[in-house]
């Protein structure tokens, strides 16, 4: 079944066509990697989904629901997390708020003013702090985080939100090749059984995870495939993999 | 109990100051103190909105204002048509102003017009998506707008001069005593302050200061933004009516000084010298600043506003999460590093 699914999805910024008539779709559970060079659309088609752009034209279907043009955060309360490219945290908040307002299911005012941490909760937390070995860190402001350790309180964001569908901008950006290795790891253990889109331009760590991948080229779809596959297509190897000098 | 003067040390001291100031205090004293107290409870209003949620706002006197016209007006109303309505051949109360003549009436409405104001403002303002400096910009005009509505319509309002002669809250027509009065708006302040702790140590306060710190962040995990902005709005044009009105016994009459631009930056401010996002962080700001500011005009008539502005840009260049948060942190910074080295050893 097709967790996610776009129709003919298109998106137009004064006269700049972002995204042509895009058909995308995604199984329940798969890992999908987007592959492009800048300008490709890649965050752009995030952007439709989580909400924080309206297409043009086209739909968008998740779980069989049509969410095009929703507003972002009744698409997130459906079940789509995202993680930006680079860290995107609240920083003058300590680890442990930043995991607290990620939790979800406590989204009207009424609730968040009289919410207790249930036991249960306090369980889950612990569990994430411990899986994003952040759990002696817990009183430190977001701020004062190393490069790593942001990028994997993200990840524990992800977690205590417990969306069905994951979209992931560039998790490795800045990362030693170490990090990088280990984020890849993260990725596929905590996140196993969910449906996730990671936006990638590290070959290693593309090859590390990836399964099928989704080649886009100037807002249009370019290729998809196995990922063999792609790195042996002419029309990729021309358009990115060669052209491209950072990937 | 041990927990209670750890975390609110600070604010116990200055609440013992206070308390204790009638006591060797002479009328006047406790008469300006008791204009601080109100003046604390309006900075502690303003922390939740700029403080907490980030949203600075340029014309909470607005709010403030409000709540104190319809006391000043009531009051006014008291004894038949008023002087400065009668200098307008108004010779009977107009209906619009019927229901200030009760003052209990006048007391809620005092609670309830700056709330709903604040629920329009916010909501046009939220809905629409409008932020940062573009929130400020309309605050700032929507200050003036009402300080002119006050001045201009002269036959309803006092005009320039404002409302005179107000009485301490005359509760079966004989005025409050000043210390009696001055305890209970100082019961009120500690009320104010331990409900704003509460909120902003909930889930919903955490919620807000992740708006401060990142608005497009918080939508992405399930949060109606707007929701919350309006709301802490509502709760903070609440509290600045309330302290609007006590501030009218207090200080026996009501100008549009009180509802305009002047009272509105002052209040900015006391909570950016206190320390934002601290709740107590704005009361001291607002009673070290008011206390300076008196000292210094008896000092110095001719020029004492000119020291207050040096102090203020002095404590801002060296105190630039103010002075409550300021220390806070330094303070906070030197006691984990002596427990570790304690640990050490």
């Amino acid at each position: 079944m097709n967790i996610l699914e776009t129709k003919g999805l298109s998106v137009e910024f004064s006269g700049f066509k972002a995204l042509t008539d895009l058909d995308f779709s995604l199984e329940e559970g798969e890992l999908r990697v987007i592959l492009g060079p800048n300008g490709a659309g890649k965050t752009t088609l995030m952007d439709l989904i989580t909400g924080k752009t309206a297409p043009t034209a086209g739909t968008i279907h998740f779980k069989n629901m049509n969410i095009t043009g929703m507003d972002t955060f009744r698409i997130s309360r459906l079940g789509i997390g995202r993680k930006f490219q680079g860290p995107h945290l609240f920083d003058n908040m300590t680890v442990e708020e930043n995991l607290e307002v990620a939790f979800q299911g406590y989204h009207s005012l009424r609730k968040s003013l009289f919410f207790r941490k249930t036991k249960e909760l306090k369980e889950r937390m612990e569990e994430i702090l411990t899986m994003i070995q952040l759990q002696d860190k817990t009183s430190h402001y977001a701020i004062n985080l190393s490069h790593g350790e942001k990028q994997w309180l993200e990840m524990g964001m992800l977690l205590a939100q417990d969306p069905e569908l994951i979209i992931l901008d560039e998790p490795t950006t800045g990362m030693t090749a170490e990090e990088t290795h280990k984020t890849g790891q993260l990725i596929e253990n905590l996140f196993k059984g969910r449906s996730i889109i990671v936006i990638e331009h590290d070959m290693a760590f593309v090859r590390q995870v990836a399964r099928k991948v989704t080649v886009l080229h100037q807002g249009k779809l370019l290729a998809e495939g196995m990922l063999e596959e792609i790195e042996n297509d002419k029309r990729v190897q021309e358009v990115y993999l060669k052209e491209d000098s950072h990937a | 109990m041990k927990q209670l003067w750890k975390n609110h040390t600070v604010s116990l001291l200055l609440l013992l100051y206070l308390a204790l100031t009638p006591m060797f205090s002479n009328a006047f004293g406790v008469e300006l103190t008791g204009k601080f107290i109100v003046l604390m409870i309006f900075a502690i209003a303003l922390d939740l909105v700029w403080g907490y949620a980030g949203l600075l706002s340029l014309g909470h006197a607005v709010f403030f204002g409000l709540g104190g016209y319809m006391l000043a007006l009531s009051y006014s109303l008291q004894k038949g048509v008023p002087s400065f309505m009668a200098r307008f051949q108004i010779t009977e109360i107009p209906l619009f102003m019927k229901p200030l003549t009760s003052i209990p009436m006048a007391f809620v409405l005092g609670l309830v017009l700056p709330s709903v104001i604040a629920f329009v403002i916010g909501y046009f303002i939220f809905k629409s998506k409008v932020s940062g400096v573009y929130f400020s910009l309309i605050t700032l005009a929507l200050a003036k707008l009402f300080e002119m509505i006050a001045i201009n319509n002269q036959a309803y309002t006092g005009g320039f001069n404002g409302l005179m002669g107000l009485p301490r809250f005359p509760i079966g027509g004989k005025p409050m005593e000043l210390d009696s009065y001055y305890y209970l708006v100082l019961a009120i302040a500690v009320v104010v302050y331990l409900f704003a702790h509460w909120l902003m140590n909930s889930r919903f306060g955490k919620i807000v200061k992740s708006i401060r710190e990142n608005e497009p962040r918080i939508a992405f995990l399930g949060y109606n933004v707007a929701h919350y902005k309006i709301f802490v709005f509502v709760i903070s044009g609440f509290i600045s009516g309330l302290a609007g009105m006590l501030y009218v016994p207090m200080n026996g009459f009501f100008s549009p000084n009180e509802i305009g631009l002047a009272l509105s930056t002052m209040i900015v401010v006391y909570v950016a010298i206190g320390g934002r996002g601290t709740i107590i962080g704005p009361a001291i700001g607002a009673f070290l600043i008011n206390l300076l500011q008196n000292e210094l005009s008896e000092q110095y008539p001719a020029f004492w506003q000119l020291l207050l502005g040096l102090i203020i840009v002095l404590v801002v260049l060296f105190f630039p999460k103010g002075i409550y948060g300021t220390l806070q942190e330094k303070l906070g910074a030197w006691l984990a590093q002596f427990r570790l080295r304690r640990e050490g050893k």
